[in-house]
C-alpha cells in the first residue's frame, strides 16, 4: 500500500457531534474521504470490506472500547492492519504511552480544534509514512 | 477566511446549539438524580453519569465551551476516582454533588445565552 499521502479514513465515534465536527473538518480542510461508524463492532464489520488509509478510533464507547476494537481488529484475518490513531479526552503522557504500547500510531487528544485537526492528522501520518507503514 | 472555514464555523455553530439543547435536558435530569441520592443506598447511575460527564468533557470545548469541558473533566475524573461502586459513602456523595452542580450550572447558564 502507498503510505506518501492520506487520502481516506475511517473515524469511529459515538458520539454524533464530535463524529460530525470531525469528519467535515477533515473532509473540508483536510480533502479527504472519510467515512464514520458508531461503534466498534460496526467498524470491524465495515473494516472486512473496505480498507482505508487510516483509522481514527475514539479511546472511550460504550460497548466496545477503542483498544479492544484495535485489538480485535489486529487479530481479525479478514482486516488488513491500517494504521490506527486513537481521539481520546484522556491524553497524558501515560495513556498515550499505553496507547502506543497497544500498536496506535499516533494520539489526537480531546478536545481538538476543527480549524486544525486536519493539520494534527496529516503530521501523524507523516510519520508513519516515514517509517513506512503502521 | 476561506469557504471551508466559514462552512466548518456555521456547522460547529450549529452543532453548539444542538449539543447545549441536548446536555441542557440531561442535566435537569441528573440534577433530580443528584438530589434524591442518599449516602450508603445503591447509586445505579454512576455509568449514567459517567457516560454524561464524558461527553461533555469531549465535545464541550471542541464547540467552543472550554470551561464547561473543564467543569466536566473534574466530575469526571471524581468519578472515576469513586471507582465502580454502585454505593458511595457520604464524602464520596458530597463532592460529587458539588461538581456536578458546577457543571449543571454552566450548562444552564450556557442555555440562558445561547438558545
Amino acid at each position: 500500500m502507498e503510505r506518501s499521502r492520506l487520502r481516506s479514513v475511517l473515524y469511529v465515534e459515538d458520539e454524533p457531534d464530535i463524529r460530525e465536527i470531525l469528519q467535515l473538518s477533515l473532509t473540508l480542510k483536510g480533502e479527504l474521504q472519510v467515512d464514520t461508524c458508531e461503534s466498534g463492532p460496526a467498524a470491524l464489520q465495515w473494516l472486512r470490506e473496505s480498507t482505508p488509509d487510516l483509522v481514527l478510533l475514539d479511546a472511550m464507547m460504550p460497548e466496545m472500547d477503542g483498544p479492544e476494537t484495535l485489538a480485535r481488529m489486529r487479530a481479525d484475518p479478514k482486516i488488513l492492519p491500517v494504521p490506527v490513531v486513537f481521539v481520546t479526552a484522556k491524553a497524558l503522557p501515560e495513556d498515550v504511552k499505553r496507547l502506543t504500547a497497544l500498536g496506535a500510531c499516533g494520539v489526537i487528544p480531546k478536545p481538538f480544534d476543527p480549524m486544525r485537526v486536519a493539520d494534527e492528522l496529516f503530521e501523524i501520518w507523516k510519520g508513519i509514512a516515514d517509517v513506512g507503514g503502521g | 477566511m476561506s469557504a471551508a472555514d466559514e462552512l466548518l464555523k456555521k456547522r460547529r455553530a450549529e452543532l453548539a446549539r444542538k449539543f447545549l439543547d441536548r446536555s441542557h435536558q440531561e442535566a435537569s435530569r441528573f440534577r433530580e438524580v443528584l438530589d434524591g441520592a442518599r449516602a450508603g443506598a445503591v447509586f445505579p447511575e454512576a455509568a449514567a453519569f459517567k457516560h454524561f460527564a464524558h461527553r461533555i468533557h469531549g465535545t464541550g470545548a471542541t464547540l467552543g465551551f472550554e470551561s464547561l469541558s473543564f467543569a466536566a473533566a473534574a466530575f469526571e475524573s471524581l468519578l472515576s476516582d469513586a471507582g465502580a461502586q454502585d454505593v458511595l459513602a457520604e464524602p464520596a456523595l458530597q463532592a460529587l454533588r458539588r461538581a456536578a452542580h458546577v457543571l449543571i450550572e454552566q450548562i444552564d447558564e450556557l442555555a440562558r445565552r445561547h438558545l
